[in-house]
């Protein structure tokens, strides 16, 4: 199959980017699209050019870190991440724009490469529980029920690529921050710290930059992994309440 | 990590401070201003379908009088429906800019995938209907119609002529009807939008508050809209000229 790619190259972060015009011949239908950049950075670096960065690690679609906006849909086209896109999706002689994600809280490192430690500081502002130490604890000692479980693995699923602030018009990060407090916040070893995480991670969020959400649900559309935009809805409760608590502990 | 680096969360004096300001707490105000807003919107449609009562749209007459019986309350509300437009438009604004420095830079080749033409035009639907309200104020409320003069047979304020007559203006009519469909499209995603905000939103119900959001913004529109159409069509009628007790101040005179 032959493409005709149009790749956002931006030499430094600060830098002007612009789109690099490159013919991709031969590429076979059964390559992933992070199989077919291969092919072509290979081809760059045989004809002396630099080739293209972009970003990748497991290329099963769980580790999260593609972050490739393919013809204006991050991830691309299709549920699921970039590396498990293949290009039997696109049509022979098709015009594919690759640009990074654009989010003003996520900067861009080269090319197609993004920084989202922006998401990692969100995540040490409360998106963790505070376990005791120990021996392990006996598996059904805490009893959640299965509908409590199946929903905050909807939440769990993230893996925390960044496609939902990628997508949004507003660089919102609301899916990513209320996945991770529905997901915690939900379950019986979250609940103790699940006020104050509210309240920090939400904070953080705002500090990094992020905007905010207009129900757009773009965000939902894109997410590889499937959380729901209703878990945007129990975080505005959950902060407010947890907010109006605060104030009146606060004041006691 | 160490310790030290660990963020130990916002620092403002006053915790319901932090809340307003914080970008949910912003929503939320915008969505308290917006659903105080469409419950002044669903009172006034209930007052202006009053229209429809007695032969000559009386009912409506009767419904301004009792509005107008106590001035202080009256003006009290008004300054808070002014009040609580301000906020929703301000905050809205707020939340527009911090938007904007979210995303400086834009995609070169952009996919709509889920959104809504509704949310889309949030803010050309708001600025559309913001101004259809500083005109539908200063024309009836404001007295810049020609016929806001009349009386009835009671010697009540012919509210129902004002605006039959009014309506009788293409160019009045046309832009009432262009105003309500963009109503219609900012309910369209408010009123669902409310319900996202306030957390009301879940897995079950989704569903229901996105196609009731619907249904109840369109019917909104449908109630209002009516009233032009029934005017222009002649369903509604006006106290005709020579019944009125005060011949000086005819409909015909005025206009």
């Amino acid at each position: 199959m032959n493409f005709h790619l149009k790749i956002w190259r931006q030499a430094e972060g600060k830098g002007r980017g612009g789109f690099q015009d490159v013919d991709a011949r031969d590429i076979p239908s059964e390559a992933s699209f992070l199989e077919m950049l291969d092919i072509v950075n290979d081809r760059l670096s045989e004809g002396g050019d630099e080739p293209v960065a972009f970003d990748h690690d497991c290329r099963e679609g769980i580790c999260g870190s593609c972050s490739l906006t393919i013809n204006g849909v991050p991830q691309g086209p299709g549920r699921g991440t970039a590396c498990q896109l293949y290009m039997r999706k696109f049509s022979d002689g098709d015009t594919i724009y690759i640009e990074p994600f654009r989010v003003g809280a996520f900067p861009v490192i080269k090319d197609l490469v993004i920084n989202r430690s922006a998401f990692d500081r969100v995540i040490a502002a409360g998106g963790y529980i505070s376990e005791r130490c120990g021996n392990a604890q006996d598996a059904n000692d805490t009893p959640i029920p299965k509908t409590v479980a199946d929903y905050a693995m909807d939440a769990a699923a993230c893996i925390g690529c960044g496609a939902c602030a990628a997508a949004c018009p507003n660089g919102s990060a609301m899916l990513f921050v209320s996945a991770k407090i529905g997901h915690l916040g939900l379950l019986p070893q979250g609940k103790p710290e699940a006020n104050r995480r509210v309240r920090r991670m939400v904070a953080k969020m705002d500090a990094e930059g992020f905007g905010n959400c207009s129900n757009y649900y773009e965000c939902e559309a894109v997410c590889p992994a499937g959380v729901p935009a209703a878990f945007i809805a129990k975080m505005n409760r959950d902060y407010a309440l947890a907010s109006v608590r605060n104030a009146v502990e606060a004041t006691a | 990590m160490s310790v030290a680096s660990v963020y130990k969360g916002p620092r403002q004096a006053n915790p319901l401070w932090a809340f307003a300001v914080s970008s949910i707490g912003r929503k939320w105000i915008v969505g308290i201003s917006g659903g105080l807003l469409i419950l002044f919107v669903l009172a006034h449609l209930a007052g202006n379908l009053t229209i429809y009562v007695g032969p000559f749209g009386e009912g409506i007459n009767v419904y301004a009088q009792a509005l107008h019986a106590n001035p202080v309350l009256l003006w009290l509300a008004r300054a808070g429906l002014l009040a609580v437009f301000l906020v929703h438009i301000g905050t809205t604004m707020s939340l527009i800019i911090a938007n904007r420095r979210a995303r400086p830079q834009r995609y070169a080749v952009k996919a709509r995938l889920q959104s809504t033409i509704y949310v889309r035009t949030m803010a050309l639907s708001g600025l559309v209907v913001l101004s259809f309200l500083i005109f539908h104020v200063l024309q009836f409320a404001g007295g810049l119609s020609p016929y806001s003069h009349l009386y009835d047979l009671e010697g009540r304020h012919d509210v129902a002529a004002m605006i039959i007559l009014s309506f009788h203006n293409p160019l009045v009519s046309g832009f009432y009807l262009l105003s309500l469909v963009l109503l219609g499209m900012h309910l369209s995603h408010g009123i669902s939008s409310v319900f996202q905000t306030f957390g009301l939103n879940g897995r079950k119900s989704s569903g229901l508050i996105k196609h009731g959001g619907l249904l109840v913004a369109w019917a909104l529109m449908i109630g209002f809209a009516s009233i032009p159409v029934a005017s222009v069509t002649g369903f509604l009628k006006v106290l005709p000229d020579e019944r009125r007790p005060d011949r000086k101040l005819t409909a015909s005179s005025n206009s």
